[in-house]
């Protein structure tokens, strides 16, 4: 028999300091496969307000801080590492709450390594985006309100984090809200589920707490700036470009042109039927009306009166309530992971900013990227994510009706599954609907469906062992 | 010979026609462009620019200046049995051949080993370097016959790629502080010792022979024609050549500076495309010996300058991440036809060889890797998954738990070498990925029969030694 007295690996504080550095590398596993960190078109804005913090039109400035603190205004590298890192921590924090084994961290390599291979989350954690940190939330709410073991440091921890997470996109506000509420729901109707009350509503309270704090700075940031106190200064573009693909636009301006005063009323018969085309084009509509990006701001305040008109009308929001019914179904189902991921190159925001603001040596490096030379194909990724994601729910369908899912398992699955519907949601009301919003999450299914197999695993042992599930014997 | 040994022979002879598996279904062993150089060299034994000889010996002395076929056939039965050895010293029973061959077979359609000993290219023999060091560590008896043929092959793997001697120097210290302090990695630690002179013996001949073959051949006593020309294109490649020139451009002569420029920004430019800076310079090594003199104070200041010091050695740490991560199987590979220098050396030295290679799959444009890739990238990362589990697992012999170290730090060195010295490339470090998923089958048959309680013949050593 082959034999060894003990495992060689036993993980002490350093080690599991050294551990953490270096699983890490495995969630950056395709920036590096790319040769540099992925790009979408918006990280050049991101990167550009990383510099002067000032606040940009459409973002929030929330996920330039984090830039800021982690370029050394130098390099992007350390920035998608550090976000990999923490997303890596909060992975491990997830499991071990859930899986009680004393092998915590194989179950935690092997599932990081499944999970850059067969889900979303490393295209995501390497992206310089702040989509990442969507499915942060999720996991720090989960871990705040299920963790027994919490104390304020941590608590301090998960907290700033939140928040550094709720303030580096729009979205992340009312998706954190709604979570919030539902859980606050569930506490009143199925208390059973959550282990002490009173922790529970405490913690939610808190969490609750980090919402505000997050809006108030978002607020008062535009307010130092000179753009008023309020959250964003184009939430009517967007929400505009949105009805306009919905055809709610349309419908309210030819049934109400001719009692308002609106300048959109000129372009009552060419409102455009697709975002791009309303936004983003050359021959965008608002650049038809003589609002370019930069007046972005002056177009919200024209906008204004027909969002709040709509949002306030019975009849249209029927109409709109549908259509977010329908657009929330296409959007769960968007999930390809390589949208926007294309090449970028010399005349591009993303190169501009790498070459004039962080290190011109590393433009090489950006130019060398499998990314910018137009050689990522997603084509076999997004098959076997989408067959991935199947069996993934099938699992989770399973481990729920055959009850191998613990206290903690249940609370992340209702986390992940609403913040999944709602995030779809919320995109396809008051954005686009588009693949990269909702594939940024949905590594979380496949998170779980891992999880809830290692539980299977250990219960099948246990029953086999009839001994205690430590997964040695 | 006794029947069983004539079987034994049989067996491996052709079960290396698996390993080759790759060269037969193209219908030629497979060619990149640096296979002319070497192909070349072997003809007329002169060290080639920018590679050194061991290879080109090894051509010719397999070739027998008829095919090629014999060439691969040869590395692949080199790596059949280096691998049979390894497998029947981490795993001891009866069942040797049938997990042989199943391993074999399955290395050879998920991971990049039939690609790479199907290659006219001593890149093989990378991963060659790191089982010999295995067999050599934990056989416990070694003949004086077993010492000299080990010694040879790894003598040979050594002089076939200057990075191999690196990553062997660079393995072999790593063992030393290993042994020093942590004993236990090996079961006998005085013996592993006398491996590891053994070892640095090889290691020590290797860097003579090469040495002593550039002076005879006139090109000085040293081991690398153009080392700084090698250097400066991975300095180019990662913008601190340019940074330094831009920045020492009144020091440096303006004529310098201005070719220097336009250097190319990745290696494969520089060595291999109509673009690149140095065409002339490929042509004879009269320009090439220019270039390397050209080159040396610019790569001297960068290496001496701690500004320009700590910006490469951050540029490496980063690059051989990105190397780690660099495993395309059929990175290279691509067709070449009448006009390329793979093609040209055959049919002037091979005749019988010239039509037999512009047919194959790879020369008629044919072999795609997407999928290839994708269930490479896949295997590997299971295979991690397998191999970081072994280091948990009490029952795992320490012959594995070896293996293991001795796969990663092979795995990590070559990234950090490569990188450093030449530049970030797929066939660089797939050519090695192949150990991992290696090592985690062979764990995976260690658990198979431990935990269906097949017959293991004796443990990997008497418990007593350990």
């Amino acid at each position: 028999m082959i034999q060894g007295e003990k495992a060689y690996f036993n993980i002490g504080t350093v080690k599991a300091i050294l551990y953490f550095l270096f699983s890490t590398l495995i969630i950056c596993g395709p920036a590096l496969f790319n040769g540099f960190p992925l790009v979408f078109s918006d990280s050049g804005m991101y990167m550009a307000s990383s510099f002067d913090l000032m606040p940009r039109v459409s973002r929030p400035i929330g996920y330039s801080i984090f830039i800021r603190c982690f370029s050394f205004q130098r390099s992007i590298w350390p920035v998608m590492y550090a976000q990999c890192l923490i997303m890596n921590f909060l992975i491990f924090k997830a499991i071990t709450l859930i899986v009680q084994t004393k092998l915590k961290y194989f179950v935690h390599f092997s599932i990081i390594i499944l999970l850059v291979l067969l889900s979303s989350l490393g295209w995501y954690s390497c992206q310089i985006m702040p989509d990442i940190f969507t499915s942060g939330i999720i996991l720090i709410i989960f871990i705040f309100i299920s963790d027994k073991k919490l104390n304020i440091l941590s608590s301090i921890v998960y907290l700033f984090l939140l928040v550094i997470f709720i303030i580096s996109h729009y979205s992340n506000i009312p998706l954190t809200i709604l979570i919030l509420l539902s859980l606050f729901i569930m506490i009143l109707l199925k208390p059973d589920i959550f282990i002490k009350l009173k922790t529970a509503y405490l913690r939610l309270l808190f969490l609750t707490f980090c919402v505000g704090i997050s809006m108030l700075f978002l607020m008062s940031f535009n307010y130092y700036h000179g753009k008023g106190f309020r959250m964003s200064t184009t939430s009517n573009v967007f929400t505009s470009a949105r009805f306009a693909e919905n055809g709610i636009l349309k419908k309210y301006l030819n049934d109400n042109c001719g009692k308002i005063n609106n300048e959109l009323c000129n372009y009552k018969d060419s409102i455009p039927d697709n975002v791009n085309d309303f936004l983003w084009s050359d021959k965008a509509l608002l650049t038809k009306m003589g609002y370019d990006f930069s007046k972005w701001e002056s177009a919200d305040s024209i906008l204004s009166p027909i969002i709040h008109n709509i949002l306030s009308s019975p009849k249209y929001l029927k109409f709109l309530f549908w259509e977010g019914i329908k657009g929330t179904l296409q959007q769960l189902f968007k999930n390809d992971i390589g949208q926007g991921l294309v090449a970028f190159r010399e005349k591009s925001a993303p190169y501009k900013e790498i070459k004039y603001k962080f290190s011109e040596d590393e433009t090489n490096e950006f130019l060398n990227s499998l990314q910018n030379r137009g050689l990522l194909k997603f084509n076999n990724i997004n098959l076997l994510n989408y067959v991935v994601l199947s069996f993934s729910i099938m699992i989770i369908f399973f481990g729920w009706y055959y009850e191998y899912l613990n206290r903690y398992a249940i609370i992340l699955t209702i986390t992940s599954m609403l913040g999944i519907v709602y995030n779809a949601a919320i995109i396809s009301t008051l954005s686009n609907i588009g693949d990269r919003k909702q594939a940024r999450l949905s590594w979380l299914v496949v998170l779980l469906a891992l999880i809830i197999l290692y539980q299977v695993v250990i219960q099948i042992r246990k029953v086999i062992s009839k001994k205690p599930h430590t997964f040695q014997s | 010979m006794n029947k069983n040994r004539c079987a034994e022979i049989i067996y491996f002879l052709l079960s290396t026609f698996i390993i080759c598996g790759q060269a037969l279904y193209n219908g030629y062993p497979l060619v990149t462009n640096d296979s002319g150089i070497y192909i070349l060299s072997s003809f007329s034994l002169i060290p080639p620019i920018r590679f050194p000889i061991g290879y080109g010996l090894f051509i010719r002395i397999f070739s027998w200046e008829y095919t090629m076929w014999m060439v691969i056939y040869v590395q692949a039965l080199i790596m059949n049995l280096l691998i049979y050895k390894a497998i029947s010293l981490a795993i001891p029973t009866k069942k040797n051949y049938f997990i042989h061959l199943s391993i074999i077979i399955f290395l050879v359609l998920f991971s990049s080993l039939g690609w790479y000993s199907s290659q006219l290219m001593p890149d093989i023999f990378t991963p060659g370097i790191f089982l010999i060091f295995f067999i050599l560590l934990i056989k416990p008896k070694l003949s004086v016959l077993d010492a000299f043929v080990y010694l040879t092959v790894l003598f040979f793997f050594l002089i076939c790629q200057l990075n191999n001697l690196l990553t062997s120097a660079l393995s072999i210290l790593t063992f030393l502080i290993l042994l020093l302090f942590r004993s236990k990695v090996v079961i006998d630690r005085a013996n592993a010792f006398k491996r590891l002179l053994l070892l640095s013996t090889g290691l020590i001949c290797s860097v003579i022979f090469l040495m002593i073959y550039q002076y005879y051949n006139g090109n000085g006593f040293r081991l690398s024609l153009e080392p700084h020309v090698l250097l400066a294109v991975r300095l180019s490649e990662n913008g601190l050549l340019r940074r330094y020139l831009d920045e020492n451009s009144d020091r440096l002569g303006n004529q310098i500076y201005q070719d220097i420029k336009l250097m190319p920004i990745t290696s494969h430019d520089f060595f291999q495309t109509n673009k690149s800076h140095n065409e002339l310079m490929r042509s004879s090594i009269g320009e090439w010996k220019r270039a390397d003199s050209l080159y040396a104070p610019i790569v001297y200041g960068i290496m001496t300058t701690p500004r320009y010091l700590i910006k490469y050695i951050w540029e490496n740490v980063k690059g051989t991440g990105i190397q780690l991560y660099k495993l395309n199987v059929g990175d290279e590979i691509r067709a070449f036809r009448e006009n390329s220098l793979p093609y040209l050396a055959i049919k002037d030295h091979l005749d019988n060889d010239g039509n037999e290679f512009l047919h194959t799959s790879q020369n008629y444009g044919k072999l795609k890797f997407n999928t290839i890739d994708f269930i490479n990238y896949f295997v590997i990362g299971i295979s991690l998954i397998l191999i970081f589990w072994s280091f948990f697992n009490g029952r795992i012999s320490k012959s594995i738990i070896l293996l293991n170290v001795i796969c990663l730090l092979g795995y990590f060195y070559n990234a950090v070498v490569t990188t450093s010295l030449i530049g970030i490339s797929s066939h660089l470090q797939s050519r090695i990925s192949w150990l991992l998923v290696l090592d985690a089958m062979i764990i995976m048959y260690s658990l198979i029969y431990q935990t269906f309680n097949l017959s293991l013949l004796k443990p990997a050593r008497p418990e007593s030694d350990i």
